[in-house]
C-alpha cells in the first residue's frame, strides 16, 4: 500500500514549520535523478578531465 | 576502461555534475547500470548526486588518517578512499551488521586497499581513539527527511519522537567526533534531513560546550547552493552557521542534504592514553608470518612474488588480507576487515577473490581461463556453464585480457560466484 505523506498530520506540522508555503510543492517535487561516480582508484582521473572539460576541485 | 566512453555506448543520457568531475546525473538509461561488467569491476560506483558532496567538503588528502563514522553502505567511503588515492588510512566504522556487509562489498569492488573496518557503538570512538584523526566525517543517522520526495515511505515511519530520539543521537555522536579528532582537525557533519532539529540546532549546541569553529567551505561552488539557517522558531543560531551548505529539493532538484565543515581549535575531553583501543600488528610480505603463505600463493598463481614488497598483510586462520604500507596496525577489538581480500584458504590451496584477480590481473600468469563471448555470458547469466575438459580446482576468468574473477571446475561444471544483485545484462 503506498504511503501519502499527507496522511502523518505530525509530519506534515513539521514540513510547515520549515517549509512553510512550500509545503505542498515539496511534497509533490520529483526524486533527484539517478547518478554515478567514476572510481578513479580504477579509472584514469587525467583521461576523465579531458573527455568531460570539468575540472576537479 | 574509460566510464563516459561507456556510457556513450551504452547509449545513456547522462549530464556531468558541474561541482564534481567523476560524478554523472543520469538522465535515461537503456538497462540498470549496475547490471554491467563496469561495475561488476568497480570502475563506478552508484551514489546520489547531494550524498557526493559530503566526502568533497571534507576533503581527506593521501597520507591522512580519517574516520567515517556511520560508514555503511559506503558510498563515500569508496569516494574517499579515492580521494585519498588509497594512500594514508580510512577508519570506516558502523555498528549495523547486516549494512556492515553491504559496506564490504562496496569498498572491496571499489578496489580500496587503505580501509579498517570496525564494528563499534559510534558514541565509543571518542574514548577509543581520542585525538587520533585528522579528519573525521560524520554523515549521522537522520530522518532522511529530505530524501522524502523520491521515498515516501519515511512519511510511514516518521514521527516527533523519532526525531528527538535520533537529534539526540546526532548530538552524543557529534561529541565522539570531536574527542576521536587532532587538534587542528577538521570534521564534516552532514545528514540526508532538512529540519534545523537535526542540524543548525545540533551544531549549535555543540559550539557552546566544545573548542570548535565553523569553517568556509572552500572545495566546491558553495555558493550554487542554499547556506546554513541562522534560526528556527525563536531559537537563533551561531551567525557562522551561514558557511554551512543545504541542498533543497525545490530549487536544486537534488535530496535535502545539510553539510557542515568545523574545526577542532583546542583540546576537549579526551579521554587519557591508557584507555586507547588495542592495537595488533600487520606484517611485511618478508615477514615468517606471511612469507610462505604468499610464496604457495604466487607459485599457484603464477604471481612474481616481488609485486608483494609494496604492501603489508594480515593474517587470520582462513584469510589473507592486504593493506597499503601505511596500515602498519589495526585495532583489536571489533575488527571487521581490512585491505584487500586477497585470498582464502582451500583444501586445494589459496583461492583469490574476484577483487584480488582483477587487482593482480596483469601478474597472474598460471590458470587463466578465457571462454567465448557465449559461454562468458552463460556462465554470468546462470551462474554455472558445463566445462567437461577442465581440470578440478580454480581458475582466473579472462575476458579481453583482463582477469575478472575467480571460476571453480568440478564434474564437468564451470561455477562463478557472483553478488545475489548482481545479473549481467550488458558488457
Amino acid at each position: 500500500m503506498p504511503i501519502n505523506p499527507s496522511d502523518n498530520r505530525e509530519l506534515i506540522n513539521h514540513l510547515r514549520s520549515i517549509l512553510g508555503r512550500r509545503t505542498e510543492t515539496f511534497l509533490s517535487c520529483p526524486p533527484e535523478k539517478p547518478a554515478i561516480r567514476v572510481n578513479t582508484l580504477k579509472c584514469d582521473p587525467v583521461a576523465l578531465q579531458k573527455k568531460t572539460g570539468y575540472v576537479a576541485g | 576502461m574509460l566510464c563516459k566512453k561507456k556510457l556513450d555506448t551504452w547509449q545513456v543520457e547522462y549530464e556531468p555534475l558541474f561541482f564534481n568531475p567523476s560524478g554523472f546525473a543520469i538522465k535515461k538509461a537503456p538497462f540498470p547500470l549496475s547490471h554491467t561488467l563496469e561495475f561488476f569491476r568497480g570502475f563506478f560506483q552508484m551514489q546520489g548526486i547531494a550524498s557526493q558532496i559530503p566526502a568533497l567538503v571534507l576533503n581527506p588528502q593521501p597520507g591522512e588518517r580519517v574516520l567515517d563514522m556511520a560508514a555503511a553502505p559506503g558510498s563515500k567511503s569508496t569516494q574517499m578512499a579515492a580521494l585519498m588515492k588509497n594512500k594514508g588510512q580510512l577508519f570506516l566504522n558502523d555498528i549495523n551488521r547486516g549494512r556492515l556487509q553491504a559496506l564490504n562489498a562496496n569498498i572491496q569492488r571499489a578496489g580500496a586497499i587503505n580501509q579498517i573496518i570496525t564494528r563499534l557503538p559510534g558514541e565509543r570512538l571518542g574514548n577509543l581513539f581520542p585525538a587520533f584523526f585528522d579528519k573525521v566525517l560524520l554523515d549521522a543517522p537522520c530522518t532522511a527527511l529530505g530524501t522524502l520526495p523520491g521515498h515516501p515511505e519515511v512519511a510511514g515511519w516518521w514521527n516527533r519522537q523519532k526525531l528527538e530520539k535520533l537529534s539526540a543521537l546526532q548530538h552524543r555522536l557529534l561529541i565522539s567526533a570531536v574527542k576521536a579528532l587532532k587538534v587542528g582537525g577538521e570534521l564534516v557533519y552532514s545528514t540526508c534531513s532538512i529540519s534545523p532539529l537535526e542540524n543548525e540546532a545540533v551544531i549549535h549546541q555543540i559550539l557552546a560546550n566544545y573548542p570548535l569553529e565553523i569553517m568556509t567551505i572552500d572545495t566546491l561552488p558553495v555558493s550554487s547552493f542554499n547556506p546554513g539557517w541562522v534560526g528556527f522558531g525563536n531559537e537563533t543560531y551561531h551567525p557562522e552557521m551561514r558557511r554551512a551548505l543545504r541542498t533543497d529539493p525545490l530549487v536544486h532538484g537534488l535530496e535535502g542534504f545539510f553539510v557542515i565543515k568545523l574545526k577542532k581549535s583546542a583540546r576537549s575531553f579526551e579521554s587519557p592514553p591508557d584507555k586507547r583501543m588495542p592495537f595488533i600488528p600487520t606484517f611485511p610480505s618478508d615477514s615468517p608470518v606471511v612469507k610462505e603463505d604468499l610464496k604457495a600463493f604466487s607459485k599457484q598463481w603464477g604471481i612474481d612474488q616481488t609485486v608483494w614488497s609494496a604492501y603489508r598483510f594480515i593474517r587470520t586462520a582462513t584469510r589473507l588480507w592486504l593493506v597499503n604500507n601505511e596500515v602498519v596496525q589495526i585495532p583489536q577489538n571489533e575488527f571487521v576487515s581490512a585491505g584487500l581480500l586477497l585470498a582464502e584458504k582451500r583444501l586445494s590451496g589459496w583461492r583469490p577473490t574476484n577483487q584480488s584477480v582483477q587487482m593482480f590481473s596483469g601478474y597472474l600468469s598460471k590458470r587463466r581461463l578465457e571462454l567465448s563471448r557465449d559461454n562468458f555470458m552463460r556462465l554470468f547469466a546462470n551462474g554455472t556453464i558445463p566445462s567437461p575438459r577442465l581440470e578440478k580446482g580454480y581458475y582466473a576468468l579472462v575476458w579481453r585480457g583482463e582477469a575478472l574473477g575467480v571460476v571453480y571446475a568440478e564434474g564437468g561444471t564451470l561455477r562463478i560466484r557472483l553478488p545475489h544483485y548482481f545479473r549481467l545484462t550488458s558488457e
